[in-house]
């Protein structure tokens, strides 16, 4: 009768890989049910509609309802832009032109880059943010001269000038300039490159061409929206 | 016309044919018949053929009515209040510009959730403002404007000499904003090309920043999953000031916290037309003509041109006065 040979122990490395094994497995084990516990416990479920038929107190408040929704949607309808208006989408940096309810034009803008520059020594602050809500074009200018104002200075990190030819810039606004009031204005600019990202000072930068079809088309008194 | 003209009139125009106007009457009565088969034929796309009465409507009916009034009240109030508003809608997991009552971007999230809700059914008739809360934007993080730029700090950067007009950091993708009321909302912008261990993981980073605020004083808390270039463009189209409308999946409702009733927001004013101008403007003159120099004080406010916020009342010294020749555009 012959007796096999014990085994001799798992040496140290071969004990180091397997408790790594075991380890890693339980970590996956783990980092899979937080996973499921994440992307099911946590969910919520949306009820099964309740089919139940409405008591009478119930469906008099239906029909209250039916008669508060017609009626909050006729008065919705009413304040919605008609005929022709302008609609600026800050976060796209797109413009749309729309024409009793349809779209005819949509260029690629700049809008405010939404940063702000203090000047400590005056103690004053501007923030870059073209403003959102309802405007409308108060005013058309061909051939508009910017006359810069302070914070372009600053910003450039030159002395503030005390006269008025030096601040005028003939060629920055482009061919024209649509006026939306507060010294918010639609204009052209010298950097097309630049068209499509949020970088202006609050004001509305278009290409030459969009520009001149946006200023042609719109009269004083157009909409603009702004979001 | 007997049918004996009729079908002479057949007979006319195809001749060797024997259908006649009488026959082709007894076949459209009889469609008529089978039409009126009840069963027969298929439903209108309502559900209801016409004459038919429609179903009565159910407790799922008027709760899906509750909502859309609801909705519909906090949208008008918002739109006379002629300020564009974000619906951020958990039903059909969208968000939602609206102004004047006009939808003007629909964007579509890969996911909404929501905690804090409560499940409807609990407490009686749900309120309008737990159907569609109305909350006003405070702050959004990492928001530019928390930081101003000083022209110290423009110049200590200017080792490039365009660095003026150097690009503004690109908007984040993952953000908090906070509100007025008790109510955060994440914005998580997911990479369009993104590994497998990367999305499998994407949820690690945001379980860790929930616990950055106050946990204990926030009651709402929700985490939108964007698109990473659509999460951006959110961001820049958001202002301090502007306000969203939740609307919570159907079955739940928003806790109180603090929502806006529609009656307390208050109306705008539409904008007025101009008046008409006199005459056209000479061509080439500034839109905007600041009197000289010499004439106001030199820390007089600069002029509006490239539109600049006004500076504050308390900060700013008094805006320049219109010149003596007014600009075409007063």
């Amino acid at each position: 009768m012959s007796r096999m040979p014990a085994a001799p122990p798992p040496s140290r490395a071969v004990r180091l890989r397997r408790a790594g094994f075991v380890s890693g497995t339980l970590l996956l084990v783990l980092v899979l049910a937080a996973l499921v516990y994440r992307m099911h416990l946590l969910r919520l479920e949306t009820p099964p509609p309740d089919t139940t038929p409405l008591t009478s107190a119930e469906q008099r408040e239906y029909r209250a309802l039916q008669q508060r929704e017609e009626s909050l949607s006729s008065q919705i309808s009413a304040l919605r832009p008609a005929a022709t208006y302008i609609v600026i989408d800050t976060g796209r940096n797109l413009l749309s032109l729309y024409k009793n309810g349809e779209k005819v034009h949509e260029a690629v803008c700049s809008t405010g880059s939404g940063r702000a520059l203090s000047d400590p020594v005056r103690r004053r602050l501007w923030v870059f943010d073209t403003p959102r809500g309802e405007f409308s074009i108060r005013a058309k200018y061909p051939n508009p001269v910017w006359v810069k104002p302070d914070w372009a200075f600053l910003e450039e990190g030159e002395p503030i000038p005390r006269d008025l030819a030096a601040r005028l810039a003939p060629t920055e606004l482009g061919a024209y300039a649509m006026d939306l009031g507060d010294g918010y204005l639609i204009h052209g600019t010298l950097y097309e490159r630049a068209l499509g990202l949020s970088i202006t000072h609050g004001c509305v930068r278009l290409g030459d061409r969009d520009l001149e079809t946006v200023y042609k088309t719109v009269r004083i008194g157009t909409p603009v929206y702004i979001f | 016309m007997g049918p004996v003209e009729a079908r002479e009139w057949n007979a006319r125009s195809w001749p060797g044919t024997r259908v006649t106007l009488q026959a082709a009457a007894r076949a459209l009565a009889l469609v008529v018949l089978v039409a009126a088969i009840p069963g027969s034929g298929r439903d209108t796309e309502a559900g209801t053929p016409a004459g038919r009465p429609s179903p009565p409507p159910t407790r799922a009916d008027l709760a899906a009515l509750r909502r859309r009034v609801a909705l519909l009240e906090s949208g008008l109030a918002l739109a006379r209040s002629r300020k564009p508003y974000l619906v951020v809608d958990a039903e059909s997991r969208r968000l939602r510009y609206e102004l004047l009552g006009t939808s003007l971007r629909d964007v579509p999230a890969r996911e909404i959730d929501i905690d804090g809700l409560r499940r409807s059914g609990e407490g009686g008739v749900p309120g309008p403002l737990s159907l569609a809360g109305i909350v006003t934007l405070k702050e959004k993080e990492k928001d530019p404007r928390l930081s101003p730029l000083t022209p110290e700090q423009i110049e200590g950067g200017a080792a490039d000499e365009n660095v003026a007009d150097a690009l503004p950091p690109e908007a984040p993708a993952d953000y908090t904003l906070t509100f007025k009321q008790p109510v955060v909302v994440r914005i998580e912008g997911i990479p369009e090309k993104k590994s497998v261990v990367s999305r499998a993981f994407s949820w690690w980073p945001g379980s860790w920043s929930r616990g950055e605020d106050n946990r204990e004083a926030i009651v709402l808390r929700l985490t939108i999953h964007l698109d990473e270039t659509t999460a951006r463009e959110v961001y820049r189209s958001l202002l301090p000031g502007e306000r969203l409308v939740v609307v919570p999946p159907p079955g739940f409702l928003l806790p109180d916290a603090g929502q806006e009733a529609p009656r307390s927001i208050r109306p705008g004013r539409p904008t007025k037309p101009p008046a008409p101008q006199p005459g056209l403007p000479p061509a080439g003159v500034p839109f905007r003509i600041p009197p000289p120099v010499a004439e106001t004080p030199f820390e007089g406010a600069a002029p509006a041109a490239d539109g600049a916020a006004a500076p504050p009342a308390d900060a700013a010294p008094a805006p320049t006065p219109p010149p003596a020749d007014p600009p075409p555009s007063s």
